[in-house]
């Protein structure tokens, strides 16, 4: 309803009407459609730009990177990723990339949830000491451990072994996984489990068809969670292995960079957008979880 | 359940009889517990204690020196070198990081729930590793064919050295670095944002604030924790940051982007001076958590509670 | 099967609180047993003691002549109805019911036959698929029923199960409930906070207050014979005017003084609290219900009647409620006696009763009119101040 062309008594009338205020009317204004929009562009300008330069680069050959610099590749070529896919080393990488993310997410799982439910659910001596002990390595920044962890893992007999480093992805993840779950766990209300055990359910069994099917949604952030670390995890790798028997396409990209003489570009960023895939996909599927675990869980 | 009763009023645990045998928590929490110890309370004492002893590679002894390594790495020029550049970088991380996500989460605040992916859009560099966006960094700031430098060009500036000048090379890395850590820092302020009154801003509207003023003076204090929060993250972050330099620029040009984190690296892995590299460790845990309780004191001082 | 018995049941709480003190009573096979009493007063408590929600702290619960305290719930054969129905919502309504089957290992088939019978008992039939959240409140209390007894328990247990649904349809359940309990024939145990639901659920009503038993009578015994004070002011709605007065003799008959007003004790009522004998020149709890109360149309003789002032008149359509403002003091059933504390108020912090009269609709008199009430002289209550107990 406008309000610029009426007496003051139809304006009176249409406040009364609970009308738009008038200031309505410049919020909705060319100036605010601007204040709103160009940050907007601006983000996904952000966001998005190093994706697509990579994407572009990586269609091309090495040489027209720099004889063609435009964004569309005048002669578009999968070459790039045929190479990398090609790459033995890469191979290999991903190998481990996919046997040390997954190991990581069930061991986080099976130990994570076990260790939450008591902590939600048991009242036991020490127990808010050992919430706390569970939850303050948050805090531990990982550059720190990369060297005590290094000759733990030399002392161990543990270097450039995948075991070990799905142990320490697990060690990494634990405190916000134990934190998220426990935070889920009490939200359920506790009338469900005294349900099941009047209905006769064991403990085990409540935990196995109540508990566990309720926290699902918990279960898929913490595992996409510790998917992640353990898929993009750098500086720790670095740290632990040493053959490419052992080593994560992080490191194997990071690698990749030196050994191959002048900037081999196309490649680089093929293998780069190859290693984010696999992400992107679960990611789509699951954003809403991600955001929310993000958030709840705060830090990490 | 009547409300009121005492058998209401009980947080989450379970009372229900046979289901409370402490030995079935102490057994369940056990191996959670053990991964931890191992893997992030011990180093973490481990480093604190190494810190005290002069262990080298040279000789087989290993004895009990005190603070000795700190005053060592105290006494090194490379130390307050990196110190300095962190401290740069830290800075500009921030400064960037604040300003960006508070603008973005501004708009996406506002965005119709038509264009909620964008909010989508926002968290992807969050599962990108930081070589990989390191690399993508590399491409798009190459001084030859990088999109920047074409845009200058197209504008009619010359071409910027983007990673061969120390100057630019450390912009370009708080900028990659920025990019990968933004995601959560945009959340924390939008969270904030969100749990704002309408009709606050609205009344502030009426009261003859712009767009802008409002969100300056109406917003912006309201969601102090956030921006805070916001900043610890963005500070642990840059202070602990390592493999985006290392894939970016290995710390060069020259020494231009040698940070505290790559210090540490070059003396633990490249030199074998475990001690002093142990004390660099201790020393970064130390700057971040006085960081950290710097900045919560900036709230405590100037923010809204 | 499905005898309860209490036997000097005990709740502490770990901060320390009685929750449930010293509670003694049987719940015969096949009865319908209803534990009522204000929030806070140990109720729910007791219940969840009988499922193994709660531990028993003190005192032992049989069920069937066997101690359960050390129990899990599982081995209690038992079920339970909750406030907040506490269905599965990962689960359909079928689901949800067989799931006390499923636990107890019976085969598939049998499981659906049995959950099915439930259901068209409990008219559920086109419900089996849905889930609780596609539910009305009504039919998720229904399921919640229908869960309880699929299993054929020992004993069911009902925490509150109609407070969550408006007032017709906790009335309609209320007789589905009952109906139910009937056919089954299971002995029930059934809490809430509501007198009228008490009253009319119950074979018998237990009263708890503070975590004590008050009285385990049939509701009409408790109505008319109440044996405490508490007892006196929780049911009966109106509940009874209660307030301290005094015994006399007078011209051979004994008479309650309250305030500026007297009447006289009628020897049917001394036959009923005969300790009231003992009391003459003592101070008394005197109870008198407000639908014994009448206007009088006739000159009655003085002890007879009292005269007040109309302060203030609520018309409920087919009665009336009359409030009259006395000096005599109000006494709270609701406070804890019997634990030595003589009652002596400061006068300072006396309540006067504004005694309430229940009374025909045609004699109704308006405000600020000086009425005459007569009182049914037969149905005086009378406790003793000190332990809050009826005087016989």
């Amino acid at each position: 309803m406008s309000v610029t062309h009426t007496s003051p008594n139809t304006t009176m009338t249409s406040l009364r009407r609970r009308s738009p205020p008038w200031y309505r009317k410049w919020l909705g204004g060319p100036l605010r459609q601007a204040m709103v929009w160009l940050p907007l562009a601006a983000l996904v300008l952000w966001t998005m730009g190093p994706f697509l330069i990579s994407l572009s680069v990586s269609f091309k050959q090495p040489a027209q990177v720099f004889a063609d610099p435009g964004i569309i590749p005048a002669e578009p070529t999968l070459d790039a990723y045929a190479r990398v896919i090609d790459r033995p080393g890469f191979q290999k990488a991903l190998w481990n990339s996919i046997v040390i993310a997954f190991g990581s997410l069930i061991l986080t799982l099976i130990v994570g949830v076990p260790a939450a439910y008591a902590f939600a659910r048991f009242r036991f001596r020490g127990r808010h000491l050992l919430l706390l002990f569970s939850l303050l390595p948050m805090l531990a920044p990982k550059v720190g451990l990369m060297f005590p962890l290094f000759l733990l893992a030399v002392e161990l007999g543990a270097f450039d072994s995948r075991l070990f480093l799905i142990f320490v992805f697990t060690g990494m993840l634990l405190p916000l996984a134990v934190w998220l779950l426990v935070g889920f766990f009490q939200a359920i209300p506790r009338e469900l489990e005294e349900a099941a055990a009047v209905d006769g359910a064991t403990q085990f069994a409540t935990i196995r068809t109540v508990i566990l099917p309720l926290a699902i949604p918990a279960l898929i952030t913490v595992a996409v969670l510790a998917f992640r670390e353990a898929w993009n995890e750098f500086e720790l790798v670095l740290a632990l292995t040493q053959t490419a028997d052992s080593r994560t396409l992080p490191y194997e990209l990071f690698l990749m960079q030196d050994a191959t003489g002048i900037a081999d570009y196309p490649i680089q960023n093929a293998f780069a957008l190859l290693t984010i895939v696999p992400l992107v996909l679960v990611y789509l599927r699951i954003e809403r979880y991600v955001a929310e675990g993000l958030l709840s869980g705060a830090v990490k | 359940m009547a409300e009121g009763d005492p058998s209401t009023d009980m947080a989450s645990a379970t009372r229900i009889v046979g289901w409370q045998h402490p030995w079935i928590a102490y057994l369940s929490s056990a191996p959670a517990m053990i991964i931890v110890a191992v893997v992030l309370a011990f180093p973490v004492l481990f480093a604190a204690v190494q810190s005290l002893y002069d262990i080298s590679p040279l000789s087989q002894e290993s004895p009990f020196i005190g603070f000795g390594n700190y005053i060592d790495v105290f006494s090194e020029p490379s130390f307050w070198s990196s110190l300095w550049r962190t401290g740069i970088f830290v800075f500009g991380v921030i400064a960037l990081g604040l300003t960006l996500s508070i603008i973005f989460a501004f708009a996406l605040n506002r965005v119709v729930s038509g264009l909620r992916f964008i909010r989508g859009l926002a968290i992807l560099p969050y599962i990108v590793s930081s070589v990989a966006a390191a690399l993508m960094f590399r491409t798009m700031f190459n001084s030859e064919f990088g999109f920047p430098n074409q845009v200058l060009e197209f504008m009619g500036f010359g071409a910027v050295p983007w990673l061969s000048n120390g100057v630019y090379a450390m912009i370009v890395v708080i900028i990659a670095q920025v990019w990968t850590d933004l995601p959560l820092a945009l959340l924390f302020i939008l969270g904030g944002l969100q749990t704002i009154d309408d009709q606050l801003t609205e009344a502030a509207l009426v009261d003859g604030a712009t767009g802008l003023r409002s969100a300056i003076y109406i917003s912006i204090p309201l969601i102090a924790p956030q921006i805070t929060l916001a900043t610890v993250w963005l500070s642990f972050k840059a202070v602990t940051s390592l493999g985006t330099v290392l894939a970016l620029t290995g710390g060069g040009p020259g020494e231009a982007t040698q940070l505290l984190t790559l210090e540490m690296v070059r003396l633990g892995f490249d030199e074998y001076e475990t001690g002093t590299a142990m004390a660099l460790v201790i020393i970064i845990f130390v700057l971040n958590a006085a960081l950290t309780l710097f900045y919560l004191g900036l709230q405590r001082k100037f923010g809204t509670k | 099967m499905g005898e309860v018995n209490f036997r000097n049941v005990m709740k502490r709480f770990d901060d320390g609180t009685v929750a449930v003190n010293d509670l003694n009573f049987d719940i015969e096979e096949g009865e319908f047993l209803v534990l009522v009493g204000p929030s806070g007063c140990g109720k729910s408590t007791s219940l969840r003691m009988v499922a193994g929600l709660e531990a028993i702290s003190g005192g032992e619960i049989l069920i069937d002549g066997e101690a359960v305290n050390g129990l899990t719930p599982r081995e209690r054969d038992i079920a339970m109805v909750f406030q907040t129905y506490a269905l599965y919502p990962h689960m359909t309504v079928e689901q949800n019911m067989g799931f006390p089957l499923r636990m107890a290992g019976v085969s598939a088939d049998e499981k659906a036959k049995r959950v099915r019978a439930a259901a068209s008992v409990l008219d559920l039939e086109v419900l089996l698929n849905r889930y609780p959240r596609e539910l009305s409140g009504g039919q998720r209390q229904r399921v919640a029923m229908g869960r309880a007894i699929v299993r054929e328990p020992r004993v069911f247990l009902m925490d509150e199960p109609l407070s969550n649904l408006d007032a017709k349809l906790r009335v309609q359940m209320r007789g589905e409930i009952a109906r139910l309990q009937r056919e089954l024939g299971t002995t029930t145990l059934y809490v809430t906070h509501d007198q009228v639901e008490a009253m009319t659920l119950g074979d018998r009503v237990a009263v708890m207050h503070d975590g004590i038993l008050q009285q385990l009578a049939p509701p009409g015994e408790l109505y008319k014979s109440p044996e405490t004070v508490f007892v006196a002011g929780f049911i009966g709605s109106p509940p009874m005017n209660l307030c301290r007065a005094t015994i006399v003799e007078e011209g051979g008959g004994l008479a309650a003084k309250f305030g500026t007003f007297s009447l006289s004790v009628d020897p049917s009522s001394i036959e009923k609290y005969p300790l009231v004998r003992e009391r003459i020149g003592k101070d008394v709890v005197l109870g008198t219900r407000p639908e014994c109360f009448s206007i009088a149309t006739e000159e009655l003789p003085e002890n007879k009647h009292i005269v007040a002032k109309v302060d203030m008149v609520e018309m409920l359509g087919a009665e009336a409620l009359v409030y009259l403002p006395t000096d005599a003091e109000q006494i709270d059933s609701s406070m804890t006696f019997g634990n030595g504390a003589a009652r002596k108020v400061a006068s300072a912090d006396v309540q006067h009763l504004s005694l309430v009269a229940r009374i025909a609709p045609k004699t109704v008199p308006s405000h600020g009119e000086t009425v005459s009430l007569g009182y049914e002289a037969d149905s005086m209550h009378f406790f003793d101040i000190e332990t809050g107990h009826a005087l016989r």
